[in-house]
């Protein structure tokens, strides 16, 4: 009889819980599209800004590293070609914001092809090294061809708005997680994972395995060229070697890790941590930040390959064990 | 056409040369007998180059003497690390160790580079000693006495690690560790105690690289990443487990280096070398004078 | 007084369990064999034994202390030395650093130079090839190299790991002399092999693995008579047959 009580009251934990997450996540994502509408404060919205840019770096590149294995260091590349694509067509060319966003996105994915089809013939840790090396080949080069700033030009500056940008962030971050959520459940995923797993019994099964990865970094380069984009449409001057520099590539592997690789909490709950640290240090003590994450980075290598993510999970397991 | 602009320019990509060697050789070792890729080698570089300076400012050590000094200070510091640290990873098998080497000294190039900011401020440092700027010209050639005293000392570095690990017993120990650490073990080696000697005889060579950077170069807390690429590079292109090969190879990319600011100019001397590695690693991945 | 005792062991490789309580005994001066067809877990055995591959179950004593979580190089330093599968010579090296390196033990690197030339003694071949590279010398010749460097560490208890494999049949008599002639010195043997035949010949007793666990044990002779060791490793259905082996 007590037994069954037991279950009776676990059952209705569980849908409990299975209902209070979606219910969190809708909470939050209302509260995110409301803050402007309460809030004037430049900081803030300048702060939630960063938040979700680097959220959707990290997501994207976790579509890479998480979802099909693949560590690529040069995930920068791809957020540098799709703020170029995107500043140049829309200040330069005219072209309507939307379509030059779009066409960031679509010009990094298409480069990222390209570069994938040499790339991927290294394996492992060749491969990171060698997407290292090909992206500060990228960055030197963009450095010498466009060495001087790119500034928006004088009646665009009048009219800028911080609350579009705010929302263009905020969408792109919705629209990556969303992604990542439904990958799971397209046929191709099972490829992918397929590869990840072990590639030369994924190839033995009849699966290409180029092809699969290929697809995880088309999706992965689109969101970090869209990225760039929405980078492009939110700073007012900045150096164009800047997008390709490697920071963008190592804030994302670090936001990504400590949050969890692999899962679509981690990436959002390393991006939010990452920059809730480093602007609240920023001021006092400026490179503690970086000590933070490179000491938290080694310790999710070494012991906690999940990350926050995983941390939290154990949290609760363990919470649940001791309340029942 | 003049050829001497050519040939100067020719000498100088010899003396880089014999330092992107030296800078090499340490992270060929430790990869080649662990299978550890330790990306902060470069910020091993930095800290070497860092202790030169101190040495030299506080002191008036003279940078090629306090070799003496810095190598076994920072001997002493990769025995730490590895113990503290990279120890951790060497019971798991080789491609998820390589992993996570590089991402565990991804890690600690971050903590490395933003210590040194916190300690000595992101301001550029170099080693100015009194004879900086003399030198012997021959036949209109410049040999700054500093250039010459870096490639000496690198070449007798490189030859001395060579010397260890061809003619001593313990050298032996660790070649033979690389090529079969289960052999090795069954020898009656500690392979245990040979991965902490070779990480730390690693992190010593960087430390000489580093002093040599100082007289050379500039050293910052941010030079960490590019000298880790520079020493990739020309580990994949000499192969792995080649101690002189490392150091041919470094001589070459320099000299390659050098002329070839004559075909794509100045500014893309770098650009010509990452290129390369990658090039390299898609045709030839075992190297110019790699084993396998 | 050496005395060897592997008591229920179990080894797994990841997942992968390769012996099930396995148990056995060596005593000093004895040469037991172990056959059984191939994956049966011999080697598996042999490195658990030499410490490559601890058991996550079971104890193995020698003389009495447990030495089951020793790495093999403290298992050198007690005189128990392993002639792994297909030798693993440094192919890079020369024949002689090959043999310095059998001496890296601090007990077997005292007496270096005299046992070298035992060695030299008894593998002549070796003293003419000293500073040749090791990959350079044809398998019997690798394997009289094996032996030899085994031999630098002054074993008291010898491991031998398919010291047959790939080699022809007169050189296997060969080695097998020496196996015999280094036992009648003191040296204690423990000899896993395919080639059941000559290995019982020699073996003054013997176990048979199969599956990862011990399915038999016996002395030498009693093995070859057994008709199922007859039937499964020696190719013959009656002790009247003597069909010539593979």
């Amino acid at each position: 009889m007590r037994a069954a009580r037991r279950l009776a009251k676990g059952e209705a934990y569980q849908r409990l819980t299975s209902l209070l997450k979606p219910a969190v996540i809708a909470v939050i994502v209302v509260v995110a599209l409301l803050v402007p509408q309460f809030t004037d404060r430049r900081d803030t919205l300048n702060l939630l800004f960063l938040v979700y840019l680097y959220v959707t770096m990290a997501q994207s590149w976790n579509i890479l590293a998480g979802y099909a294995g693949q560590i690529n260091l040069g995930h920068a590349a791809f957020f540098g070609v799709g703020a170029w694509t995107t500043r140049g067509l829309w200040t330069d060319e005219d072209v309507p914001f939307m379509v030059a966003f779009l066409m960031g996105g679509l010009v990094a994915m298409a480069f990222a092809i390209v570069f994938g089809i040499i790339t991927f013939r290294l394996r492992g840790v060749y491969f990171a090294i060698g997407t290292l090396a090909l992206a500060e080949a990228m960055r030197l080069t963009v450095a010498n061809l466009l060495p001087n700033i790119e500034a928006l030009p004088g009646p665009t500056i009048a009219r800028y708005e911080l609350e579009p940008r705010y929302y263009l962030a905020l969408g792109l971050a919705l629209f990556a997680a969303a992604t990542v959520l439904l990958l799971p459940r397209l046929r191709i995923s099972l490829g992918v994972l397929a590869v990840r797993e072990d590639e030369a019994a994924a190839e033995a099964s009849g699966v290409n395995p180029l092809l699969h990865k290929l697809f995880a970094l088309a999706l992965s380069s689109f969101f970090a060229g869209l990225a760039g984009g929405t980078f492009a449409f939110y700073h007012v001057s900045y150096y164009p070697s800047f997008t390709f520099s490697s920071v963008w590539t190592f804030d994302a592997v670090l936001a990504t890790f400590i949050g969890g690789i692999g899962t679509v909490a981690g990436p959002i709950v390393g991006g939010v941590f990452f920059i809730f640290v480093r602007e609240r240090l920023a001021v006092s003590l400026v490179e503690v930040h970086q000590i933070i994450f490179g000491t938290l980075f080694i310790l999710v290598v070494l012991i906690l390959p999940g990350g926050l993510v995983e941390a939290w999970s154990r949290l609760r397991r363990l919470a649940t064990r001791v309340i029942r | 056409m003049n050829l001497e602009p050519v040939i100067q320019n020719l000498v100088f990509g010899l003396f880089v040369g014999g330092l992107y060697g030296i800078a090499a050789v340490g992270l060929s070792l430790v990869f080649g007998v662990q299978k550890v890729l330790n990306v902060a080698h470069g910020s091993l570089i930095m800290l070497g180059g860092y202790a030169t300076f101190w040495l030299f400012t506080w002191y008036g050590i003279d940078p090629f003497l306090s070799i003496l000094l810095t190598g076994p200070l920072l001997f002493a510091f990769g025995m730490a690390l590895y113990l503290g640290m990279f120890q951790f990873i060497t019971r798991l098998g080789e491609e998820e160790r390589i992993k996570n080497s590089l991402l565990i000294s991804f890690g600690l190039t971050l903590v490395l580079e933003n210590v040194a900011i916190r300690l000595w401020t992101a301001d550029e440092r170099a080693v100015t000693t009194s004879y900086a700027g003399d030198g012997i010209t021959i036949e209109g050639i410049a040999f700054p006495y500093t250039r010459v005293a870096s490639l000496i000392v690198a070449a007798i570095g490189v030859f001395v690690l060579h010397t260890f690990l061809t003619r001593t017993f313990a050298g032996k120990a660790i070649r033979a560790t690389s090529e079969d650490w289960e052999a090795a073990s069954l020898m009656g080696i500690n392979v245990q105690r040979t991965y902490v000697v070779a990480f730390a005889l690693g992190t010593a060579m960087a430390g000489m690289a580093g002093a040599l950077v100082s007289v050379s170069y500039l050293v910052a807390p941010s030079i960490g990443l590019a000298w880790t690429l520079k020493a990739l590079v020309v580990v994949v292109l000499a192969g792995m487990g080649s101690i002189l090969g490392a150091f041919a190879a470094g001589i070459l990319l320099g000299l390659v280096e050098a002329l070839s600011i004559y075909v794509v100019g100045a500014s893309y001397r770098e650009v010509v070398g990452l290129l390369l590695f990658v090039l390299v690693l898609l045709v030839r991945p075992q190297g110019l004078f790699g084993r396998h | 007084m050496l005395e060897l005792e592997a008591n229920d062991i179990h080894v797994a490789y990841g997942d992968l369990t390769a012996l099930w309580g396995v148990s056995l005994k060596v005593h000093q001066g004895e040469i037991v064999v172990l056959i059984g067809p191939n994956g049966a877990g011999k080697t598996t055995l042999m490195r658990a034994v030499a410490g490559l591959q601890p058991p996550y179950r079971g104890q193995i004593l020698l003389d009495g202390e447990s030495v089951q979580q020793m790495r093999s190089h403290q298992l050198v330093d007690r005189g128990v030395v392993l002639i792994p599968e297909g030798r693993r010579l440094f192919a890079d090296m020369t024949v002689l650093e090959n043999l310095l390196l059998g001496a890296y033990a601090p007990k077997a690197r005292k007496s270096m130079s005299e046992t070298i030339d035992r060695v030299y003694t008894v593998f002549p071949v070796l003293a003419e090839r000293a500073s040749q590279a090791a990959g350079t010398l044809s398998g019997g010749q690798q394997q009289m190299l094996a032996i030899g460097r085994a031999l630098m560490a002054k074993p008291r208890l010898l491991l031998l790991d398919e010291p047959s494999l790939g080699l022809a049949p007169l050189v296997v008599a060969d080695i097998f002399d020496v196996v015999r002639q280094i036992n009648q010195e003191g040296v204690t043997v423990l000899l896993a092999e395919q080639n059941a035949r000559m290995a019982l010949e020699l073996a003054q007793r013997a176990y048979i693995l199969e599956e990862g666990k011990v399915s038999g044990e016996g002395t030498g002779q009693e093995m070859l008579q057994a008709d199922h060791v007859r039937r499964a490793y020696l190719g013959q259905v009656s002790p009247l047959e003597s069909a010539p082996e593979a």
